[in-house]
């Protein structure tokens, strides 16, 4: 091989690059205070530091209102798609609309908690809009999107996005939404730049006493924690006992698809199963599952139903309050 | 390249901003500390405690002592030793001196290592020794000239222009035997 092949090599290696806007806004917020040089008395400083909080505030805390629901432009359909049902009183409506290369997306509302940032779309003509869409935020951090349902009749769709970084968690964001090209039902690229804008707030998730541990078989089961935000209810659980291997090997399951051995599922107060997606990963010995539901409306008893195959199950209780 | 252009834009605007800094930069440290860490995450905390030292010795930095190029990446690599030398898993054993000659052209194999895929390559060369490693880095993650790789690791250009060469024949022959 020639000195030069491996150099372009090397240049074009695809490695797994850190995100430039992510770090450098960890940075810059992590970065020491400069020293002064001059003493600056308390009497002076704490109102210039006052000041200078009420500016931040207002520069970062979003100043959309939120959307009032017989005003929202979207239907039932879309909120169940994007597990908004509990938190359609806090979607933050948007309506604006960017057209290109003939088709028009419509950001028609947003919503973010601690576990996701939610997009509630419209194209115009039909299209599909995942390819290497993302959002950024007024850092320049950039949130990889992990997920998304459309109605190929209507045109309206949910986008979700990664959760947002500190300090966006806490006090909002304003976001734009990058989608470079798109493609057609026929399955073809169109290129174009759509580009759309949102100031939205954040719901903080709230932690609740995590309920009491639980054993099946040889496995068993801690809640290492247990939070819910308006939209969503999330559960951790720390599984010993048992290899991560049998707790995921596949079995019969219900009308006769297969599951994984260990099932973990979470019921709304009427009995409806709400899961959304979960995590697990495992490591010397221990499994942890991250498990999170959708919520459907107010407070009320959710319960969190643990199945072991070949070792029965268990309820635990979860009460969020109204 | 990149630096070169920032190199115009930075020495013209002094003082530079921190958030100057991170925008001009922080895209190459990125990549450069993803070649030279054994996992992104890794390469996360390179980028981010590089930068972070950047940031806060910005202040210290004098235009008339040199390139602000030259004072970053010689920020990024000692943060790049300081890290490679905390991690016991870095191994920095295995030289093969007898093998730094390049081939220049030799089409078997070129053939035969033009279809070793990005895995292999990127495995290999988290196995050659950290100061290959930076060096390969800094000039094909960073795309430094030889001019900036030398200043940011204490060489000369030409001393640089050599030791990449010695690192990249190092590369080769292990690739090389992996593929036999």
């Amino acid at each position: 091989m020639t000195v030069d092949l491996l150099e372009k090599r090397l240049q074009e290696l695809d490695v797994e690059t850190p995100d430039a806007g992510r770090v450098s806004a960890r940075v810059l917020a992590h970065r020491a205070p400069r020293p002064s040089r001059r003493r600056v008395s308390r009497l002076v400083s704490v109102p210039v530091a006052i000041a200078l909080v009420v500016v931040l505030v207002v520069y970062f805390v979003p100043a959309a209102d939120l959307a009032i629901a017989d005003k929202a432009p979207w239907g039932g359909e879309v909120l169940q798609w994007a597990g908004l049902v509990g938190a359609k009183d806090r979607i933050t409506v948007v309506n604006s609309s960017v057209s290109s290369s003939g088709y028009t997306l419509t950001l028609q509302g947003a919503y973010a908690d601690s576990t996701r940032t939610v997009l509630l779309m419209h194209v115009d003509p039909l299209a599909d809009l995942w390819i290497n869409t993302s959002i950024t935020d007024q850092f320049f951090r950039s949130y990889r999107m992990s997920g998304g349902s459309e109605n190929l009749n209507t045109g309206d769709m949910s986008m979700q996005f990664e959760p947002l970084a500190w300090p966006d968690a806490i006090t909002g964001a304003r976001i734009t939404l990058h989608v470079p090209q798109l493609e057609t039902p026929s399955h073809e690229t169109v290129a174009g730049t759509w580009e759309l804008t949102a100031t939205l707030g954040v719901d903080v998730a709230k932690s609740l006493r995590s309920p009491a541990p639980g054993d099946l078989g040889p496995a068993h089961f801690s809640f290492t924690s247990v939070s819910y935000t308006p939209a969503t209810i999330e559960v951790d659980v720390h599984v010993t006992g048992a290899s991560a291997e049998d707790l995921n090997r596949m079995v019969p399951g219900n009308g006769g698809k297969e599951g994984p051995a260990l099932q973990i599922e979470m019921l709304d107060p009427n009995g409806q199963i709400v899961n959304g997606n979960g995590a697990g990963s495992g490591d010397n010995g221990a499994t942890d599952f991250h498990v999170f539901g959708f919520r459907t409306g107010g407070g009320g008893n959710y319960v969190v139903r643990v199945s072991y195959y070949g070792y029965g199950s268990f309820d635990r209780v979860v009460s969020i309050p109204s | 390249m990149g630096a070169a252009l920032s190199l115009t834009q930075t020495t013209q605007a002094a003082p530079l901003t921190a958030e100057e800094l991170c925008r001009a930069h922080a895209a190459s440290v990125c990549r450069f500390a993803a070649l030279v860490s054994p996992s992104s995450a890794d390469a996360e905390d390179l980028a981010q405690e590089a930068l972070l030292r950047a940031v806060r010795s910005l202040r210290g930095y004098d235009p008339s002592r040199g390139s602000i190029e030259g004072w970053l990446w010689r920020i990024v690599a000692n943060a790049a030793r300081d890290a490679a030398s905390r991690r016991e898993r870095w191994r920095d054993a295995v030289v093969r001196l007898g093998i730094a000659t390049p081939h220049e052209t030799e089409s078997a194999e070129d053939t035969v290592l033009a279809r070793l895929g990005d895995p292999v390559l990127r495995r290999e060369l988290s196995r050659l020794p950290w100061r290959d490693r930076t060096l390969l880095a800094l000039r094909y993650g960073a795309d430094l000239d030889m001019h900036e790789v030398g200043a940011a690791v204490g060489l000369s250009g030409d001393s640089a222009a050599r030791a990449t060469r010695r690192a990249l024949a190092r590369l080769r022959a292990r690739l090389l035997e992996v593929r036999s």
